[in-house]
């Protein structure tokens, strides 16, 4: 596999802190928080992803292997990050999963209908929730065939 | 002159009070439309806002719980358990609330519907529900209705639930199903022979979050019957009920034959 190419393999763009807390604990668990980076806002992602601002060190073709988007953001909300993303050629093939506490109809279409890859919506209670997100890390970090690696 | 000028000044009148009527019109419908998205963003915002806290309080009481459990005396692990259970209550309200809100906000589709059909369906759903008791259901002929299809299954499913959870304390729990054509409605009620209800109460068993049995009792959250009513006046129709303590609650619903 081509992890190694990865510096960063999971973006968590999550304004929450316990939920960015809870799903980060659930992957280590799981190992595969190893290289996570956790931003707090739609912004300081698109920043990342672009490498502009604090990131504009990086380099735009070191992407992550999966970006975790919730969708209520501050500044720039989570639907504008992934319309960003799924825009540009050179990031539009990185998965990503929309973690969200919403269940609306609407909320769901509307990602779709932008590319997302996947819509998981962010279950209360505590087993659900390890449940959900180690399941969801595991296939897109492991089962899932990413088309740039062979 | 008198007779000529008078047609005309009510005329004007008229076409002046029209004016006004539509003016009102259009400024209540304005209002109208504005209230309703206020409930559709407050129900948005319950479902978003309010279950962001409670993952926090679930969660994290959870791993106090997996974590430091060993190192708490018996008090310690019970005042965890009070906040997780309480945390899992509050997540069935908001899940019913939104399950109300959704009720209301649904368009209707009216069809023709097969009665007896889909209520066998239904028991078809319910039967784990009441594995291990002696549950009888008596289904009398039902007739065909015009309406929602979704809605009256809803319908169904929360008369029946109902019926089967009030009848559990009963050795043998008997269920009737009846329907009937009167005037220009059907009429379908469900029987039970189960713990029933105080006449005097009877009103508030439709209103939401109302229960007349204790949690302990009982497990609901008062959501359903709040359902029921609402699905069923979307239809232009009536929902009331009959009972008894101790022996037993007739559920009515009425659905007007031509469409409202």
């Amino acid at each position: 596999m081509g992890a190694a190419e990865h510096e960063v393999e999971i973006l968590l763009i999550e304004d929450s802190p316990e939920d960015a807390e809870l799903t980060i604990r659930v992957l280590k668990e799981q190992n595969l928080a190893n290289r996570l980076v956790w931003l707090k806002n739609g912004a300081q992602g698109l920043d990342f992803l672009f490498c502009r601002g604090a990131y504009a060190g990086r380099n735009v073709v070191e992407t992550p292997r999966l970006v975790l988007l919730d969708l209520n953001l501050p500044r720039i909300g989570g639907l504008e990050v992934l319309r960003q993303l799924k825009a540009d050629p050179r990031t539009r093939k990185i998965p990503v999963v929309v973690l969200s506490s919403s269940t609306q109809d609407k909320d769901i279409l509307r990602t779709y209908d932008m590319g997302v890859n996947s819509y998981v919506s962010k279950p209360v209670h505590f087993e659900d929730f390890a449940q959900v997100v180690t399941q969801m890390g595991l296939y897109w970090m492991l089962i899932n065939k990413p088309p740039n690696e062979s | 002159m008198i007779e000529q000028h008078g047609p005309v000044a009510a005329q004007d009148d008229l076409r002046q009070l029209n004016a006004q009527l539509q003016k009102q019109v259009a400024d209540l419908t304005q209002q109208l439309q504005a209230a309703v998205k206020d409930l559709e963003s407050f129900s948005y915002s319950v479902s978003h806002d309010l279950r962001a806290p409670l993952r926090a309080i679930d969660n994290f009481s959870s791993l106090l719980h997996k974590e430091y459990g060993d190192r708490l005396d018996a008090e310690g692990c019970r005042l965890i358990a009070v906040v997780r259970k309480n945390a899992v209550r509050m997540g069935t309200l908001i899940q019913g609330m939104l399950a109300f809100a959704h009720a209301g906000s649904r368009q209707l589709v009216l069809a023709e519907i097969d009665l007896e059909a889909l209520c066998r369906d239904v028991l078809e759903e319910l039967t784990p529900s009441f594995a291990g008791r002696s549950v009888s259901v008596q289904l009398h002929a039902l007739p065909h209705i015009r309406a929602d299809t979704a809605a009256i299954r809803k319908v169904l499913l929360n008369l029946l639930a109902n019926a089967i959870k009030f009848t559990r304390p009963r050795e043998l729990a008997q269920i009737e199903i009846h329907a009937q054509v009167s005037g220009n409605e059907s009429i379908c009620s469900v029987k039970d022979n189960g713990v029933g209800f105080e006449p005097e109460y009877g009103h508030r068993l439709f209103g939401i979050f109302q229960r007349l049995h204790d949690a302990e009792e009982f497990e609901g959250t008062g959501v359903g019957l709040g359902i029921v009513k609402r699905l069923i006046d979307k239809h232009g129709g009536h929902v009331w009920a009959e009972g008894s303590p101790g022996v037993g609650a007739t559920f009515y619903f009425s659905i007007p034959s031509a469409s409202p």
